[in-house]
């Protein structure tokens, strides 16, 4: 198959954002058949989408947003189709640590957090994530589109929120 | 405090950071890609317009054999301008309907879905006028010009043109409105609670 310019360019995006679009489809549905259907989704709206990057904002924020509103559609579709299908089971599935000896404790506090994000009402849910993978508060307000004080608002009341879970666990 | 605080948000980005899920092969999934086309949602719209245009072309085509073949030429030429209207205003209406650029702000694009939705609710709410009106005076003149001669037939063929139009109206503006209503409403409910 003959690679065009977009393809390349496609295939060097997914390279670099692989592991951040797998957590963010695990985020948004515990399902593994719904996961897959919507990973397929952002793939596909980021082929799409890609010839109309500007660079007007940065990759990530482009890509993000490109993702999330995905996601977000996604998510309507499915509860109008949820009552015929499984709901979540609302088991998190294991997830494996990158590093081979990290400890049964660090396994267990990202088993809580994971359960906890997956928990969030979506809007919440959408902000966390973007917190999570590192984005700062101006590109979280690119986004979404909520105001910086807003946003910081709420990831100060999200953060305590999620820390809190997190030690409650390790405190048991 | 703020410093205990600071680095418990440290560990929850090294926590979710460091998350893997089974690895993926890029180059596959870009193939994969490459081969699908338009997004489902706006493909259903291009498809359900297209059925419109051809059933516009059938008319047309249909009533113009008529006029050819001695038929009524005012119950003809009602059909043909009653297609075209409805044609020419579907394709007036969904003229500047581009798919919904996913590139934007969360806050634009649910303002945009919404939109979206709501033009769709409002082409149904009239769709008696642009569409069974335009559509059923031509059965009207039909029925006019049989009455005399034929009365029962032509109120048979009146009773079958109006439950038609009644099923049709149904169809449109209670279940399709009430389909599109609910589907406002899921996608509100995704955005709940997010304020400015």
């Amino acid at each position: 198959m003959r690679h065009t310019g977009h393809h390349t360019a496609y295939e060097a995006l997914l390279k670099r954002y692989l592991a951040p679009l797998q957590r963010l489809a695990f985020a948004y549905t515990r399902d593994a058949g719904a996961r897959e259907d919507l990973f397929q989704e952002i793939a596909l709206a980021l082929w799409t989408a890609l010839p109309s990057f500007r660079g007007d904002a940065s990759e990530r924020t482009w890509l993000y947003r490109v993702a999330h509103n995905t996601a977000i559609r996604f998510m309507a579709r499915r509860l109008r189709r949820a009552r015929h299908e499984h709901p979540d089971d609302g088991v998190t599935e294991p997830v494996s640590p990158v590093n081979p000896e990290r400890t049964a404790i660090d396994s267990q506090q990202r088993e809580r957090l994971w359960t906890a994000v997956q928990a969030l009402p979506v809007p919440d849910r959408r902000l966390v994530m973007l917190h999570l993978e590192g984005l700062s508060a101006a590109e979280i307000e690119a986004v979404t589109g909520l105001s910086a004080g807003n946003v910081a608002t709420r990831l100060t009341r999200l953060r305590q929120k999620l820390a809190t879970t997190i030690g409650k666990g390790q405190e048991r | 405090m703020s410093h205990t605080f600071d680095a418990a948000a440290d560990d929850l980005l090294r926590l979710w950071q460091d998350t893997t899920l089974p690895r993926q092969d890029p180059e596959q999934i870009a193939r994969r890609v490459a081969r699908m086309k338009l997004a489902r949602f706006d493909r259903m719209i291009t498809l359900r317009n297209l059925r419109e245009y051809v059933a516009v072309v059938g008319v047309v085509i249909w009533a113009g054999w008529q006029m050819m073949a001695g038929g009524d030429r005012i119950a003809a030429g009602l059909a043909i301008a009653g297609a075209l209207f409805v044609g020419g205003y579907l394709w007036r209406q969904h003229r500047h309907d581009p798919p919904i650029d996913p590139s934007m702000s969360a806050r634009d694009y649910q303002i945009a879905l919404l939109q979206r939705i709501d033009h769709q609710i409002r082409l149904l709410m009239s769709v008696r006028y642009w569409y069974f009106l335009p559509l059923t005076l031509p059965s009207l003149r039909i029925a006019a010009l049989n009455w005399n001669s034929r009365p029962w037939s032509t109120l048979l063929f009146l009773a079958i043109v109006a439950t038609i139009a009644i099923a049709g109206l149904w169809l449109n503006e209670r279940a399709a409105v009430g389909f599109l209503r609910k589907e406002r409403a899921r996608v509100e409910s995704l955005y709940e609670g997010e304020g400015s």
